[in-house]
Order: C-alpha cells, then sequence, then structure tokens
C-alpha cells in the first residue's frame, strides 16, 4: 500500500531542509580546522573540492563539487567554512606576495647559486636584517712556551704526595733558582756560546729555538741579518727548506715566487736577482753569504756542513733516547735535560711578524714553520717521555710524574704517554688520578 | 582516490536512507491524521528554508571561487596538525638529539632544515644571526649536500683521547649560515660524544645532533647530553612499538620532560595511531609534504620554499623549542 504522493513530497521537503541544516561530518576538532583556517595555515575545511588542482573544471563540475560539499556539511557550516577559506587564501596570498622579499626567499636564492655573497648582503643589509653567520673558526690556542725543565722537576718534586722527604732535602736545586727560570726574558741579547777551540773557523751554530741565534767565532749575526727582513727572509727560508727537505733543490722560480707572490713571473725574477746580488755583495754577513750556494742550474740553497743546529741535536738527542727504551746513562740524562731546558722555546718565534712583513704572509713559507715546529715539540715530548721512563725504571715514579704530565699536556692523544703517567700514578698511590686519567683517556684497565 | 570512493559510498547511503526514511514517515502520516495536518502546515515554511539556504549556499559559492593553486604546491587533502607541545629550550647554546624510531621516517631531513631555519631567520646576543651546527648521518641527504663522514672519522682515529677546536674546521658551512657535519656509521660512541659536545657548544649557537640508533652507549650519551631529545616517528604501528620502549625507560629514568614526538609524514588518510602518541607528554606533528623529498634529492633546504606544507610545521616548533634563537622579531623581520 502506497503512502499518497502529497504526503511523500511533503515529508521529502522537510527531509530536505534537515539535510541542508545538519553537517554530515565529525565536527570534534572543528574549533582546530578554523583556527587553522583563518590563521593561513589550511586551505581547506575538510578537503578540497573534487577537481581542485586538476587542470581547469568547467563550470558544471565546480557547480556539481560544490553542491557535494553543501550535502556533506549543512549550508550553515559551509558558508562559515567557504569564508574561513576565503580568509585563509587571502592571508596566503599577501603571504605568498610579501616571500620573494623575505629572507628566507633571499637565502633560498643565494643557496641555488641565483645571487652572490655581496648580492646577499647587499640585499639583507638594505633591509636593516644581520647577515647569515660566517664559517666558525677553531679557537687558535696558543701554545704556551715551553718552560725550563728544571722548573718542571721542581714542581714535581713539590707536589709528589708519596715522598716528601725529596723536597726537604733536595739542596740541588733551590726554590728561587727554579721560579725565576720561566722568567727569563726572550728579548735579552743572546748569550754567545763559546766556542770549543777545536771548532774549525767555518763553524756556524744554528739557534732556532725560542730565538734566532747565528753563532760564527764567537759572535752572534743574527742580529745583524735581521735588520734586512728581506735578506733575512731569503736566507731563513732557504734554511726551511734544507730542514725541511735536505735533498730538494728550491728553484729561482720558487724562491722568486715566495718573496714576491703574485707578481708577475718577470719582476720576481728581477727582484729575486737584485737581493742576491745583495746578499752576496755585502749585506748578508759574510759566514751567512758563504753558505749561499747558487748552482749554475737555477738553483738556490745553503751549504749546512760545518753546522749545528739546535732542532736536528734535539732530534737526534731524542732519537737516541727513545731508542734505549728504559734506563739512561748519567751522562745521557744530563745532556737531555740541559738539550731540552736550552730548546725550551719556540722554533723561529719572530717568523709570523718577518712573513707578514715581507710578503704579506701569502706564501707557503708559513706551512714549513709550522711543519718545523711541530716536529721540535714531538721531540721534545719524545725526550720527556724518555726521560720519565728512565725515571720511573730507576724507581723514581714521583719524578716523572711532572715530566708526563707536561708532555700530556700538551700533546694529549699521546696513549702511551698517558699509560706511562697512569703508572707512575698507581706506584705512587695517588689511585684517583689514575681513575680520572684512565677515564679521560679510555685506556684499558 | 580513497577519498572519492569514500564520498560516493556516504552519498549512496545517506540518498538510501532518505528515501526510506521519507516514505516510512509518509505511511505513517496517512494513519495520523494530526500528523498529515502538522505536514500539511509545516511544508510551505520548509519548502522557504530550503529556498532560502540553498539561494546562500548558491550565493557563497558564487562569490568566493576556488583559489588558484600555487605551482609546485600539493593540491591533496591537507591532514589536521594540531599545535605542537614541546618543551622550551632556555640554555645557551643548547643541545637538540634527534633519534629515529625506525628508517627513512626523516630524521635527517628535519634535524637539516631546523638548523638552516635557526640561521635564516633566528637571532643571537639581540642583533645577529645565529650559527648553529648539524651533524647529519651520512645518507642520501648528506650525499645530495656533497658532505663527507671521512674527516671526522679520521679526525677521531688521529684524536683519540681528546677533541680539540680544530673540530669546527672539518665543518661545511651551508650557504644559509648553519655548518654541517657529515657522521658515518662508526663515527661516534659516547666516549666521543662526550667529547665532542663541548667544544661545539663552545663554537655554535646551536647544536643539532642526528644521534645513530642501534649504539645503546651511544644513545644513552646522547639522551644525557641533550637539553631536548626529539623522537621522530612515522604514522606506523613500528614507530608507536619503538615509542613505547623509549617512554618507558623515559619515565623510569625521569627524562620525560625532555622527550618529545614528532610525527612526521603525517598524512590525511593514515590516521596517527593512538598508541604512538599515548606514551609521551610533548608532540609534533609534521604532515606529509612531496616538497620535501623533491628538495631532499637537490638537496636544498625545503624550510625556504614558500609552497612547502612541512615549513610552516617546522617553523612552529622550532619557534616553541628554542624561544630565545627563535625570537617573534625574527619572525617578523623573516
Amino acid at each position: 500500500m502506497l503512502p499518497d504522493f502529497p504526503l511523500v513530497l511533503e515529508v521529502a521537503d522537510l527531509w530536505l531542509l534537515v539535510l541542508l541544516l545538519v553537517p554530515k561530518r565529525h565536527l570534534g576538532d572543528l574549533r582546530l580546522r578554523l583556527h587553522e583556517l583563518s590563521a593561513g595555515r589550511r586551505r581547506w575545511l575538510f578537503e578540497p573540492p573534487r577537481g581542485f588542482g586538476s587542470g581547469r573544471p568547467s563550470g558544471a563540475q565546480r557547480a556539481f563539487a560544490e553542491a557535494a560539499r553543501v550535502f556533506e556539511l549543512g549550508v550553515p557550516l559551509y558558508v562559515a567554512g567557504r569564508l574561513a577559506e576565503e580568509r585563509s587564501a587571502h592571508v596566503r596570498l599577501e603571504a605568498r606576495s610579501q616571500w620573494p622579499e623575505s629572507v628566507p626567499a633571499l637565502l633560498a636564492a643565494h643557496v641555488l647559486g641565483s645571487n652572490g655573497d655581496s648580492e646577499l648582503a647587499v640585499q639583507l643589509r638594505a633591509r636593516g636584517l644581520p647577515l647569515p653567520a660566517e664559517k666558525a673558526v677553531g679557537r687558535r690556542v696558543e701554545q704556551r712556551p715551553a718552560l725550563g725543565i728544571k722548573w718542571w722537576l721542581e714542581r714535581g718534586v713539590d707536589q709528589a704526595p708519596s715522598n716528601p722527604s725529596l723536597h726537604e732535602g733536595d739542596g740541588v736545586h733551590p726554590q728561587e733558582d727554579a721560579i725565576e727560570e720561566p722568567s727569563e726574558e726572550p728579548e735579552a741579547p743572546l748569550p754567545v756560546k763559546p766556542q770549543s777551540p777545536a771548532m774549525p773557523p767555518t763553524y756556524l751554530g744554528i739557534d732556532t729555538l725560542g730565538r734566532l741565534g747565528l753563532r760564527h767565532d764567537g759572535q752572534d749575526v743574527g742580529p745583524e741579518l735581521m735588520k734586512r727582513p728581506v735578506i733575512a727572509f731569503i736566507w731563513l727560508y732557504l734554511l726551511l727548506r734544507a730542514l725541511t727537505s735536505p735533498k730538494d733543490r728550491v728553484m729561482r722560480a720558487d724562491l722568486a715566487d715566495e718573496l714576491t707572490p703574485g707578481m708577475s713571473p718577470e719582476k720576481q725574477r728581477t727582484r729575486l736577482r737584485n737581493r742576491l746580488s745583495n746578499m752576496l755583495n755585502g749585506w748578508l754577513p759574510a759566514p751567512l753569504a758563504a753558505r749561499v750556494v747558487v748552482d749554475h742550474d737555477e738553483s738556490v740553497r745553503l751549504d749546512l756542513t760545518q753546522c749545528s743546529i739546535d732542532l736536528l741535536r734535539l732530534e737526534e738527542m731524542a732519537a737516541e733516547c727513545v731508542a734505549k727504551e728504559g734506563m739512561l746513562s748519567r751522562d745521557l740524562v744530563d745532556d737531555a735535560t740541559a738539550l731540552l731546558d736550552e730548546s725550551a722555546g719556540e722554533f723561529l718565534p719572530g717568523w709570523e711578524q718577518l712573513e707578514k712583513e715581507v710578503n704579506g704572509a701569502r706564501g707557503a713559507a708559513g706551512d714549513l714553520v709550522r711543519q718545523l715546529r711541530q716536529r721540535a715539540e714531538i721531540a721534545r715530548i719524545d725526550l720527556m717521555g724518555a726521560l720519565a721512563a728512565n725515571l720511573i725504571a730507576r724507581q723514581e715514579p714521583s719524578r716523572a710524574i711532572p715530566l708526563l704530565e707536561q708532555a700530556l699536556e700538551r700533546q694529549p692523544d699521546r696513549e702511551d704517554l698517558a699509560r706511562k703517567l697512569r703508572a707512575a700514578y698507581l706506584e705512587t698511590g695517588q689511585l684517583a688520578r689514575a681513575a680520572e686519567l684512565q677515564r679521560d683517556h679510555a685506556l684499558d684497565a | 582516490m580513497a577519498s572519492n570512493i569514500a564520498r560516493g559510498v556516504r552519498v549512496l547511503v545517506w540518498a538510501g536512507l532518505s528515501v526510506l526514511l521519507v516514505i516510512a514517515v509518509a505511511m505513517a502520516a496517512s494513519h495520523a491524521p494530526q500528523v498529515a495536518r502538522g505536514l500539511a502546515l509545516a511544508w510551505l515554511p520548509a519548502t522557504l528554508a530550503v529556498v532560502v539556504l540553498a539561494l546562500a549556499a548558491a550565493g557563497v559559492a558564487a562569490a568566493f571561487l576556488w583559489p588558484t593553486p600555487v605551482p609546485g604546491e600539493p593540491t591533496d587533502t591537507e591532514p589536521l596538525i594540531p599545535p605542537p607541545s614541546l618543551p622550551a629550550c632556555r640554555r645557551v647554546s643548547p643541545v637538540i638529539a634527534f633519534h629515529a624510531l625506525e628508517p627513512r621516517c626523516g630524521s635527517t631531513t628535519l634535524a637539516f632544515n631546523l638548523a638552516v631555519q635557526v640561521a635564516a631567520v633566528g637571532t643571537a646576543a639581540g642583533d645577529r644571526r645565529p650559527r648553529p651546527i648539524c651533524l647529519l648521518i651520512a645518507g642520501q641527504l648528506t650525499t645530495s649536500l656533497g658532505l663527507d663522514p671521512a674527516p671526522l672519522n679520521n679526525y677521531f682515529l688521529s684524536h683519540r683521547a681528546s677533541v680539540d677546536e680544530s673540530v669546527v674546521d672539518l665543518a661545511v658551512r651551508h650557504p644559509s649560515g648553519c655548518e654541517l657535519l657529515c657522521v658515518g656509521p662508526d663515527t661516534l660512541n659516547g666516549q666521543r660524544l662526550r667529547l665532542l659536545i663541548p667544544v661545539l657548544r663552545h663554537a655554535y649557537d646551536l647544536v643539532v645532533l642526528e644521534v645513530p640508533s642501534g649504539d645503546r652507549w651511544l644513545t644513552d650519551v646522547a639522551v644525557e647530553t641533550s637539553d631536548v631529545t626529539l623522537l621522530i616517528a612515522k604514522p606506523t604501528l613500528k614507530s608507536a612499538s619503538a615509542a613505547a620502549a623509549w617512554a618507558d625507560r623515559a619515565w623510569e629514568r625521569g627524562l620525560e620532560g625532555k622527550l618529545a614526538l614528532i610525527v612526521d609524514q603525517a598524512a590525511a588518510t593514515q590516521p596517527v595511531p593512538t598508541s604512538l602518541t599515548s606514551g609521551l607528554l610533548h608532540l609534533a606533528v609534521v604532515p606529509d609534504d612531496p616538497v620535501v623529498a623533491a628538495n631532499d634529492l637537490k638537496g636544498f633546504p625545503w624550510v625556504l620554499r614558500f609552497e612547502s606544507r612541512a615549513r610552516d610545521a617546522l617553523a612552529r616548533f622550532a619557534h616553541q623549542l628554542l624561544p630565545d634563537l627563535m625570537t617573534q622579531e625574527a619572525d617578523r623581520a623573516a
């Protein structure tokens, strides 16, 4: 039995009204959706209408898509949603129009390579905005000039907790002397070492550690050399090359490029020729000029025969002591301690200033100096380690501790020294320090 | 596609139910004179109301046309992103650690883009851009960025017991102002990280650290040394399982305050499992965004792309996470 048709229409009419009023979606997060829409962080209240983003939909397709949304949301929510979507579109349009002027957009162009560093800087400055951070540079901790070994030994004696009687009974190195040692003035004139009568007259003593000393026939010609920076630079550069690679020849072109980097080769060669001529004609002290050898093959070198160079002496001494692997003779210990004490300073300490003055520090000689400084440092540390090993072998670990501490402080990644120091700590009953050292240096138990 | 099918089914169900309901009510009304009278009185106002509503809807639809899609901008359904709830990190040179809960969950790209975001629009010491450093695990993104894990690996081989500031020289500066270090599979361990972090904190305004997974010691040290630990998850049950383990440990050790879950690649069609978000106090959601993958392939930070959907989510969580570096002034300037 079918109902009356007008009655059906009336019910359908009412039902249609209900359908148009009531949303058919889950509305638990409606507030968040409207909030995100009004802030421009969303574009649509729920989903985008069908056909959005797929080409250019026809009017009928749009009408159909909108009708579906009206049916889904109900007219009140649809109207509210469309108003919020419109606001979102405005917010996003405004943000988009401002985007090309924003920092991220400028940086994006910079990252893509559209604008260079200077262009970016100009753009940001024009807007009163800070520039991106520069590359971080590791803080270079300038290495402290090495303290006199006597001072360290005294300090070790003072601090050794297990054997205080050593300090009390030590009258050989009084405290006053020990404190005065590191405060010796580096600017003081070089004490000229007495030359052995057996030395040949052409003998040249070259001191590079802590200060530059060029000893010949009882006189130091180093200060005289340094009065002429360009000449000094050339002579010292040849010395550096002789020390770093004794077998290599220094070609004139290389030397000219080092002396006047960035100049045309012709000018470089002219200047070098003039300087070499000056060197060999009186500007350079005679004992040093005699060492400069200009070969026929366009190379220049220093003749280092009959020379004593402190860096090489230090390295030889370190190698000899390390090779003993433990106990050293008394004489060798005395010699090593004296040499360590004499060679406490940095290799060619005034080099940077000289290089800056002569070629603006644009050459590669600085690398050679750094390389030699590292060699000197390694030799010193090896020597300290060998002296400490000698003391440990002689059952005097408390005296070995200050040596090892200093060595480890200067080169913390030396695991062999850390092991020796830990052994010395354990032997002197300093268990906590031994444990701390083991942890800090990740030593095996 | 799935959404369209669901929509069609919904319409059919509603239409069928409506027909049945109308016929049923009409049949009931034919036997109840009072109801029939009521219907006779109500149909005209109802018709008028329907017309008014239909006109209103048509008017709004005609007045507000669809916006023109921005080229490159996704046109699919947007997921609903709740506001982030992350702990604020207020220490000088904070350390943010990223831990991936499952492979390919986006921890590398999030770490990189967070660092870029801070470098690009942050402020440090009032008037300069911060200098963040980001340690990224070697992978596809680091390859696109031209990063190599060998320098850091060699550095640790030659510096077994100490880390000095020369490690800073190994970092590669990105044009945005942040610096990047690539971490190989076995480069880091707990001891190395412990030595590395203080040096990086000294040289940078922010340390963003992507922690390799699988090393329990390293993970523990990373949690201990970082100010905030971000667990990067996908909206999957696998991530939920890993997050539950993290939540248990965090609550046991009282670390729940510095742990936050970042649900990456959240899509409208894939709801976030409640088990994923239930164990941790802090949560942020990053929407799925095709712009991310496209830019990662080129090694380009998507956070500098206007059309990126994830950019906004990242900016919001960066603002909450690092309030001192991401100030309001910085935002306005950006």
